[in-house]
């Protein structure tokens, strides 16, 4: 039995003219220790995946299928009240930026110590300020800082401050949700230094959702590769960096910059995730794969496994687990649209940045 | 010229829009009932009567909906003019006011620097200063009468309008095409008319909207308060004349509620009509797009919000 | 709040205040024919007019070298320098002004300095103003809270829809409503109905007293705040929708906060920031308002003067009454950009 288990998660999001699946079918284990990144674009349903583990899904969100269980423990069917208790001292959660994820008018350390309070009520106040300090020290600011307010830290404090906050009930799992977004990549790199001290240190285990697959790369030992709500990849970070097999995760691999390389953005990925409301059928990635072929749009491929751990849902990589080229499908014309909505948008941009600024 | 056709073109964008937003279908027939009330029921009914003509606080009967006043005339008949001069005051004095505030935000926000400064500075004083108790010293000073009062309405209420298109101006005024413009060699004031009017203008049309509701309250207020129109009847001239009749004590509730009630609800209509404008124009209250719904924020509800930012520009403009 | 963030306040009101006091005494000059005819029987003779015109200032220049003739025409008039540098009737106002009491002039009706005709009617608007004022924020506030906390509920939508129809009401005809259901014997005269006190009634203590009062203060106290209520309530919901999808307060959830908790610490001092300057703007209404209210309850306050001095043409009094209203409005203000950063960190330090 993992420590989180789970399975076929499918997440439904009502809207005025229907539902919207933002997550279909995506599962996966956790052990103590693991950490496991969550990759995609942003809309791919990384971060729904995180809400619907921590049950903070939207009013018109739910879970429409699939398990989540903590240590064998069904979360899905739990009642609101118990849900809550589980949140912060077993699953927390490390929100984007921390920008906004910190209460503006409240004192730092009080924000810390609110669930400290709020799930061991033993503790006195005196007790939880303490432990406010050492985890301001573990996480490297000064615990004199306790008294200030978030808008007095720079933004890699605020996310150690986070991080303090996420750790403050020594959950089993931590989440983070692009946690390094909007750093500096200097600061990106001591955040997550830490958080990987943090999992051998403590035994965390650590689901790192983000758009970067370098940073996947640094910090975890397995990665999901998710595309439009569903599973594209899954395998260790080395088998995705040195052998993906789903186009959509050789993409991603190409949009990343080398730092080591030439000072250019890489490839990048023509075209848009799609409109989850209304998906493309078959795969999802159909649309703007260079793979495509009949079948990509007749279904859903079936994840298959290459090796341990390592599993693809593509109906273009064969047996070998080579990838069949090139394009079958007609270029679709949505898809012609957007990539040429985009080039003129890029064009436009050009033609502002020439022009004289009066 | 330019300012009709992006009257058009604004309307002709909205307007698809508009029908779908259920509050604003309402507000637009309350209106459309009272535009025809105003514009037509005279025609209907006829002028208002001399003192005298009917015995004086008739009961309201068949022949007179409402009665009749202490002078002797048929309330109805009153009411029903009343409608064209609550309308016309509305709608004149809000049309002025656009133009000053508009005039002034399109100014100062595209020139800036001094001007602006100076225009801002007037601007700010006017919009802390208490809009009736300036209307009622302005028309003690100046006499009760309708053009009277169709002038301070104008002066005391445009300072809203100017912060909105002011700030509009200063987003339009970065765009590639100004700077184009003025390549091409056009002047300050040709840039203004030709490119930044059309583009504030279905901003200065929303907010038209809720000045007339604003403009016909204060119309209503001034005359209650016996220096509004005196030299014709309006809804608040009626509500003036039953209370120092002594409708109340009269017990004649037919003298004061229909001009109150129709001043409620020309307001409503046309507050509901400022809220569809508003969801027509501020697009993060139109339903999103689907590209971001799979990652619904935690406030996922992605319905229009009723009141969306309407509420900061009415307030301002009482 | 920083001293130098206070100090610009500080300036920025005392700059309109200046502005305003200039406005006034513009407006004040701008009334058609001459002032001193109008005060004035119609059977006195010209010397009994210019002393009375001498006593009021209005001999001296308008501006250095601006004369303003009798029949209220303006004229260029350099032969009054350089003595119409320092004195016209400018530096006499302002010098006035800025005396302690300041001298605001005589009530041409009443025959007395304005400050003390206005001082008379001060406190029952007060009475009115402020018990209004708590009652409309404290439901008002609580109403919005709850509205924007459980949006689209039947609270939400009931007090949505109800504030803004009550919204769009004329206050003074709310107060007509009022006081034909509830304050006249054509509904049920719950409450006594106009004035301040029972007419000719004698008191045996001062508990009794108070009593009448707060009986006779019930209905336009209510009428003011419903109105007021209702705009506070609207402010305070949006606030609040707003707070409501902040990251923070989905933090507060995550970390496993009751809901009524993550409301209390959470969206509501954040909801309150933003509410307490678009509170404050409301004051002009509120005071605008009660002139109405007064009107109807014959409530003997400074919005009942105000009508008074208008249909008397008392302008004497107008003008003070119009300086010390829009003063406590730029006040309100400034008091309510020192609670803004006494509340909101992000200001004070």
């Amino acid at each position: 039995m993992a420590l989180l288990e789970v399975r076929d998660l499918r997440v439904e999001f009502g809207i005025q003219d229907g539902t919207v699946k933002a997550v279909d079918g995506v599962s996966f284990d956790l052990e103590p220790g693991d950490s496991l990144g969550l990759v995609g674009e942003s809309g791919c349903g990384k971060t729904t995946t995180a809400l619907a583990i921590m049950g903070l899904l939207p009013a018109n969100g739910r879970v429409s299928s699939g398990s989540i269980k903590l240590n064998g423990e069904e979360l899905t069917t739990l009642s609101k009240k118990e849900m809550r208790l589980h949140r912060w001292r077993d699953l927390s959660i490390i929100f984007q930026g921390a920008m906004n994820a910190l209460n503006p008018v409240q004192r730092v350390g009080d924000q810390v110590r609110e669930p400290i309070l709020l799930h061991e009520p033993g503790v006195s106040y005196k007790e939880a300020n303490r432990r406010v300090s050492r985890l301001f020290e573990l996480v490297g600011i000064e615990p004199e800082r306790k008294k200030r307010y978030p808008h007095e830290f720079s933004g890699g404090m605020r996310q150690r401050a986070m991080i303090a906050m996420a750790l403050a009930c020594n959950p089993k799992i931590v989440i983070g949700d692009e946690p390094t977004t909007a750093l500096d990549v200097m600061v990106q790199a001591q955040i997550l230094e830490l958080l990987e001290r943090l999992r051998a240190e403590l035994g965390l285990a650590i689901i790192l959702i983000t758009h970067d697959l370098s940073v996947v790369a640094e910090t975890c030992t397995r990665a999901l590769v998710m595309y439009a709500g569903q599973l594209a990849e899954t395998g260790t970070t080395v088998d995705l960096h040195d052998r993906p097999l789903h186009p959509y995760t050789g993409r991603l691999i190409g949009s990343v910059p080398d730092i080591d390389g030439p000072r250019d953005l890489g490839a990048g990925i023509p075209g848009r995730p799609p409109d989850l409301a209304d998906p493309p059928p078959g795969c999802r990635f159909n649309p703007r794969c260079d793979h495509a072929m009949a079948v990509c749009v007749e279904r859903y491929p079936e994840p298959r496994s290459f090796g341990a751990g390592h599993a693809v849902a593509c109906h273009a990589v064969d047996e070998a687990g080579r990838l069949r080229a090139p394009r079958e499908l007609p270029v679709l014309p949505s898809a012609v649209a957007v990539l040429e909505a985009e080039r003129r948008a890029a064009e436009i941009a050009d033609a502002m940045l020439a022009e004289p600024v009066a | 010229m330019n300012a009709i056709r992006g009257l058009g073109r604004s309307i002709g964008r909205a307007w698809p829009l508009f029908r779908r937003s259920r509050p604003g279908v309402v507000g637009l027939a309350i209106l459309a009932f009272f535009v025809l009330l105003a514009f037509a029921g005279p025609f209907v009914v006829g002028p208002i009567d001399g003192p005298g003509k009917y015995p004086l606080l008739l009961d309201p009967s068949a022949e007179h909906l409402f009665g009749t006043d202490r002078a002797g005339r048929d309330l109805f008949r009153t009411f029903v003019q009343s409608a064209q001069v609550s309308m016309i005051v509305g709608i004149v004095a809000s049309a002025l006011s656009m133009v000053i505030g508009a005039t002034v935000g399109i100014v100062a926000g595209f020139t800036g620097g001094r001007t602006d400064g100076g225009l801002m500075r007037v601007t700010d004083l006017f919009y802390v200063l208490p809009t009736l108790v300036l209307a009622v010293v302005l028309t003690a000073i100046l006499g009760p009468s309708m053009s009277n009062v169709i002038l301070v309405i104008a002066i005391t209420s445009w300072p809203g309008t100017a912060r909105i298109i002011r700030a509009q101006t200063l987003s339009v005024r970065q765009r590639a095409f100004i700077a184009r413009a003025r390549a091409y060699g056009a002047g300050n004031s040709r840039i203004m008319l030709k490119h930044v009017l059309p583009n504030v203008f279905s901003l200065i049309l929303a907010n038209t909207t809720l000045t007339i509701g604003s403009a016909i309250f204060l119309e209503t207020t001034l005359s209650f308060l016996g220096v509004g129109v005196k030299d014709t009847w309006s809804w608040g001239r009626m509500l003036e004349e039953s209370f120092s009749a002594g409708a109340l004590t009269l017990g004649k509730w037919v003298w004061f509620v229909p001009p109150g009630l129709a001043v409620v609800l020309v307001i409503v209509a046309f507050t509901l009509m400022g809220q569809a404008f508003d969801e027509i124009l501020d697009p993060r209250l139109r339903r999103r797009d689907g590209a971001d719904r799979g990652e619904a924020g935690p406030d996922g509800d992605l319905g229009g919000e009723p009141l969306g930012g309407l509420l900061p520009v009415a307030v301002d403009q009482r | 709040m920083t001293r130098g963030l206070l100090l610009r306040r500080l300036g920025g009101a005392l700059v309109t205040i200046v502005l305003i006091a200039l406005v006034n005494f513009a407006l004040f000059r701008m009334i058609p024919g001459d002032p001193v005819r109008s005060m004035l029987p119609r059977n006195v003779n010209q010397a009994q007019r210019d002393a009375l015109r001498t006593r009021l200032g209005l001999d001296l220049p308008l501006l250095p070298a601006l004369v303003r003739t009798p029949n209220g025409s303006l004229r260029f008039a350099p032969e009054t320098l350089p003595g119409s540098l320092a004195r016209n009737q400018l530096t006499a106002y302002v010098s006035n002004l800025l005396q302690w009491p300041p001298d605001l002039g005589d009530s041409f009706i009443e025959r007395a300095p304005v400050l003390d005709v206005i001082g008379k009617r001060f406190w029952p608007t007060i009475l009115l103003v402020g018990v209004a004022e708590g009652i409309a924020l404290i439901v008002g506030l609580w109403i919005g809270i709850r509205a924007g906390w459980k949006r689209n509920s039947w609270f939400d939508t009931i007090s949505v829809n109800t504030s803004l129809i009550l919204y769009a009401v004329p206050l003074f005809w709310l107060g007509m409503l009022l006081l034909f259901f509830l304050g006249t014997n054509n509904g049920i005269a719950l409450f006594p109905g106009q004035q301040m006190v029972t007419i000719g009634r004698v008191y045996s203590n001062g508990l009794e007293l108070a009593l009448d009062i707060g009986a006779h203060l019930v209905l336009p106290a209510a009428t003011l705040a419903l109105g007021v209520m209702a705009e506070y309530a609207l402010i305070m919901r949006s606030s609040v929708v707003e707070v409501v999808s902040e990251d923070y307060v989905t933090t507060a959830r995550a970390k496993g906060l009751p809901e009524r908790l993550v409301l209390r610490r959470h969206v509501v001092p954040n909801a309150l920031l933003p509410t307490v300057s678009l509170v404050a703007l409301t004051f002009g209404y509120v005071l605008g308002g009660a002139i109405g209210v007064e009107e109807i309850f014959a409530w003997p306050g400074l919005g009942r003067l105000t009508i008074e001095a208008v249909d008397q043409r008392d302008f004497p009094v107008l003008q003070g009454l119009f300086l010390l209203i829009t003063i406590s409005v730029v006040l309100a203000n400034l008091v309510a950009e020192l609670i803004y950063g006494f509340l909101d960190p992000r200001v004070r330090a």
